[in-house]
């Protein structure tokens, strides 16, 4: 029941992000509004991405290091080509590959 | 859905894509600034194919995830449709992993899908003569595809009708394959043997993300910081970790002044 709790919840706080403009009337927001919605996306996905890296179950842990290798090798790979898809492209076979040598 | 491919941000490739696509169209008649007006399904059907397709991988990474943290496909179709948006659902799935409680699924929630408020600005005005609730319910499902195609095509193209009708054709071409790459994931990554690492589909995908999302110094600060804070906060700060650390990052990188040239990193 939680999950669907959190699920709906989650939503909901999305709904009111996509409709607020709708009815609130106003316009995009100041600039001091833009510059601070434009940071949270490289905070919350490196946020994300250290999590996984470094806690489990909100423990702090040793990262696994094929889990590091694959995910610089996909952050170098997608700076390069812009494709976001190629992020599992080539971060899980570098994963397969060298999780079992290490 | 907006994210990677979804929550993806919309990158240099895609809107090579799309350019591709909307050139199809110009060369078949698509357009209508050759006179004749398109068929607003039918070109919404071309523009927004090569994003579905982007989308697919992302899918499946999503439902494996939610195979292996142990939601039930029921609790995982369910997120999938009242989110419509990928990154967002990733996110909420890490925090349930990580055992955090409603509150923090709501906040990272909000977090991760801010942009959708300048989103919603564009249905607002595309959508201006429709009434309220008509504009409210065309404003659920916006994700980053169909803003980026929107925006570009409702330039052309006046008619609020001939407006909605693509809108709605690409929301749902976009959200079905969505949905059922999620189901054929949530499937088949259920019965994915452990070596596959599907675990780290949800990261990755977030690195791709992060890898177009920096371009600034601020936005490496805003990155860094909030890192340090996880690792440091890990275990101590619970389950406001995470939203905790965004909080830090975006607060440090704003007192990081720019520089002449906008402050470009790289």
């Amino acid at each position: 029941m939680s999950v669907f709790l959190a699920f709906t919840c989650a939503a909901a706080v999305t709904f009111v992000l996509r409709s607020s403009m709708t009815w609130s009337g106003l316009g995009a927001g100041s600039d001091g509004v833009r510059a601070w919605i434009a940071l949270v996306t490289p905070a919350v996905l490196t946020a994300m991405v250290a999590s996984a890296l470094f806690l489990d179950h909100g423990q702090l842990e040793r990262p696994d290091p094929a889990e590091v290798l694959a995910i610089v090798a996909a952050v170098v790979v997608v700076r390069r080509t812009r494709n976001v898809s190629t992020a599992l492209l080539v971060g899980l076979p570098i994963y397969w590959l060298v999780a079992p040598l290490l | 859905m907006s994210a990677a491919p979804g929550a993806v941000r919309v990158d240099a490739t895609d809107r090579s894509s799309a350019g591709a696509s909307s050139a199809r169209a110009s060369s078949t008649g698509g357009s209508s600034t050759g006179g004749e007006v398109a068929s607003p399904g039918r070109l919404a059907f071309d523009d927004i194919l090569p994003f579905a397709v982007a989308l697919i991988p992302f899918g499946l990474a999503i439902g494996g995830t939610s195979a292996a943290i142990g939601l039930s496909g029921v609790s995982a179709v369910f997120g999938t449709v009242v989110l419509l948006s990928g990154a967002a659902q990733l996110a909420a799935l890490e925090v349930l992993d990580s055992g955090g409680g409603v509150l923090s699924v709501a906040l990272i929630a909000g977090l991760v899908n801010l942009r959708f408020v300048f989103y919603g600005a564009g249905v607002a005005d595309w959508f201006a003569d429709r009434p309220l609730r008509t504009r409210l319910l065309l404003a659920f499902p916006i994700v980053d595809q169909t803003f980026m195609l929107c925006q570009r095509r409702f330039d052309e193209h006046g008619d609020p009708t001939w407006r909605q009708r693509y809108y709605l054709v690409a929301t749902v071409l976009l959200a079905g394959v969505f949905v059922l790459s999620q189901v054929i994931g949530f499937n088949v990554g259920a019965n994915m043997p452990a070596w596959l690492g599907l675990h780290l589909a949800a990261p990755l995908a977030f690195a791709g993300m992060l890898a177009t999302a920096i371009g600034t110094r601020r936005d490496l600060v805003a990155g860094a910081v909030a890192a340090v804070v996880v690792v440091g906060g890990g275990g101590v700060l619970g389950a406001v970790t995470l939203p905790l650390a965004v909080v830090a990052g975006v607060v440090c990188a704003l007192r990081v002044p720019l520089d002449a040239d906008g402050g470009e990193a790289t």
